[in-house]
């Protein structure tokens, strides 16, 4: 088995050889779709009415979404995208879809239509963020994802596309959210087979369930224990509340 | 935390340890693991295998402790529904007290829970890799032994499992996988030596097997070892299958972990001599032994769990990285039965 999982990515080091073992061993093939708008169960979310979508790559929680909203919107630039992405959602049976094509810097929404968004990080600038608090109703919920710009792993593979968003919380808080939770996604908030919440202790009891007596996992523990988890995930969850 | 989950927590009485409801606001006491599937399933999913959709998650107590493992589910998930019943029966045997976590269930109309008492301890799977061959085999008997105290258990508590009792007949329990894999290309030769070999099986008396005994669902706590995940104990009745699935399983860790690389098959392995292999036939000698086996029984069941695990893998779909090894070890065993190894005496 391993000489055939051997060249996968994914998981890291003694982790990924794990989780592969793992989903070879048990329950589902690996890549199952769906998970990716299970944070949901973890958002404190009061009414299911509207959601809105302003991911990239053809509306990526859309199918997850409208199976917890009555109503999804997706939004996005591309008319292509938009079309291939509705025609396959509604051939799936979701007739609660609607996309709506716009540049994704001003929304066409009137001020508090939606109980949920969801955005990626490309864009997740400060307009886009002040709109977003202005469409989702009081109590509504923010859902950014985004790479760990502080991730440990990032320096020493050459930086990446996630130095765009340093210090998203604080901003966050300036475009008037009043309350932003944080979590860490591993492997990755597209495939976020665990997430865990960004505090000392959920990060060590992560660790400590997760990791091996290796040299590798003690010195991830380590991290976690002075209070470093930020820097062990290669993915940020952003649940922001208006 | 969402208001139906927060709301079934409650139901189950979860207090997190120290009498502190878990509320909206403990929002960094939930850790969610195995987020396999979303829940509702995907309607694109409907035809798909859908039972181990949905996440686990780590409850944690106020003081950051873990209090409590949690499966959730669709509310239909049929394996989840028999995994609590399972659990529910084998946690208030007292004799089990120290080998199964105490376990209970909740559903509502769209979420089913099972909410387990947190078992602290070391997975065998962080632990195995780095045993020597001797503790390797020393360990792994421990275990079977608790495994089979488990399932002599759970056959006095839990009679339906057993089903009418009869013999197990391994030629014709494997056919359906047999035909499967034929269909999907395993090629007529290897199916007559693997149906050869579970021919001269003939048939066994049936005992509950655990299903997915592998080491991460094996912790050692307090000076036990505790098994978990019963989600498809009972399926299996097939002796030795457990036994083959968890000496595999740990071979593959050791072996995917460099430290004694002999083979990637893990039947190549196993013949290959040598302290590992002692290792995995001895264990698996010594399981047969209790169940009063000879060496074309064990032949014979071996087949039959590597022939069953590849169908199972295959037919759930997900890439070819994911079922391939198994489809792998059955040709590789049809070949080695075909060249006449004496694998009879092997074992």
């Amino acid at each position: 088995m391993s000489e055939s999982v051997s060249g996968m990515v994914g998981f890291e080091g003694e982790a990924g050889a794990l989780a592969q073992l793992e989903a070879a061993t048990s329950g589902l093939p690996p890549g199952n779709d769906g998970a990716r708008t299970n944070w949901l169960w973890l958002a404190e979310i009061s009414r299911w009415e509207r959601a809105l979508d302003l991911g990239r790559d053809g509306a990526p929680q859309m199918a997850g979404l409208a199976e917890h909203f009555r109503s999804v919107h997706y939004l996005g630039f591309d008319r292509s995208t938009l079309g291939r992405a509705w025609t396959r959602l509604t051939a799936q049976g979701y007739a609660n879809v609607a996309p709506a094509c716009a540049t994704p810097l001003t929304l066409p929404y009137r001020d508090g239509t939606f109980d949920c968004v969801t955005l990626d990080e490309e864009y997740a600038g400060a307009t886009l963020l002040e709109e977003c608090r202005r469409i989702l109703r009081p109590g509504g919920c923010l859902y950014v994802g985004l790479a760990n710009p502080r991730w440990w792993g990032r320096a020493a593979n050459g930086g990446g596309g996630a130095q765009r968003v340093p210090g998203l919380k604080r901003r966050l808080a300036r475009a008037g959210f009043s309350l932003v939770r944080v979590y860490c996604a591993e492997p990755s908030y597209e495939q976020p087979r665990c997430v865990i919440p960004l505090d000392r202790r959920a990060v060590l009891a992560y660790e400590r369930l997760a990791r091996g007596p290796s040299l590798h996992g003690r010195l991830r523990r380590a991290l976690a224990w002075l209070g470093l988890g930020a820097v062990l995930y290669r993915s940020l969850i952003y649940l922001a509340y208006r | 935390m969402n208001q139906e989950l927060r709301e079934l927590l409650a139901i189950a009485r979860i207090d997190g340890g120290n009498g502190a409801a878990v509320t909206g606001s403990d929002w960094s006491r939930i850790v969610l693991l195995k987020n396999w599937g979303g829940i509702p399933p995907l309607r694109r999913l409907a035809n798909t295998y859908l039972e181990s959709c949905g996440f686990n998650f780590l409850l944690l107590g106020p003081e950051g402790a873990p209090t409590h493992f949690c499966k959730c589910r669709p509310a239909t998930s049929m394996a989840l529904q028999h995994e609590i019943a399972v659990l529910a029966a084998l946690s208030h045997d007292a004799e089990l007290s120290r080998a199964v976590p105490k376990t209970w269930g909740v559903r509502s109309g769209g979420l089913q829970l099972l909410i387990s008492a947190y078992v602290p301890g070391t997975p065998f799977d962080h632990t195995v890799a780095h045993l020597s061959a001797g503790q390797w085999a020393g360990t792994m008997n421990q275990i079977l032994a608790v495994t089979r105290r488990v399932a002599q258990r759970a056959a006095e508590t839990l009679p339906n499992l057993l089903g009418r009792g009869e013999p197990i007949g391994l030629r014709e329990a494997a056919r359906g996988s047999l035909a499967y894999l034929e269909s999907v290309g395993l090629a007529r030769g290897s199916l007559r030596s693997l149906e050869t070999a579970l021919g001269a099986g003939g048939t066994l008396h049936g005992s509950p097997q655990h299903g997915d005994l592998w080491p991460s669902n094996v912790v050692h706590s307090g000076g036990s070892w505790w098994l978990l995940d019963f989600e498809v104990f009972g399926e299996v009745q097939v002796p030795l299958y457990d036994v083959c699935h968890f000496v595999r399983t740990c071979s593959d860790l050791r072996y995917g972990a460099g430290r004694r690389a002999t083979a990637g098959r893990w039947i190549d392995r196993l013949m290959a001599g040598g302290a590992e292999s002692e290792a995995c036939r001895g264990t698996i000698a010594a399981v047969a032994r209790q169940h009063a086996l000879g060496p074309r029984e064990v032949v014979g069941a071996l087949a039959y769990y590597l022939i069953d695990v590849a169908t199972q893998f295959h037919k759930r779909g997900g890439p070819r990285w994911y079922w391939e090894p198994h489809v792998l070890e059955v040709k590789r065993l049809a070949e080695v039965l075909e060249a006449g190894v004496d694998l009879e005496r092997l074992l």
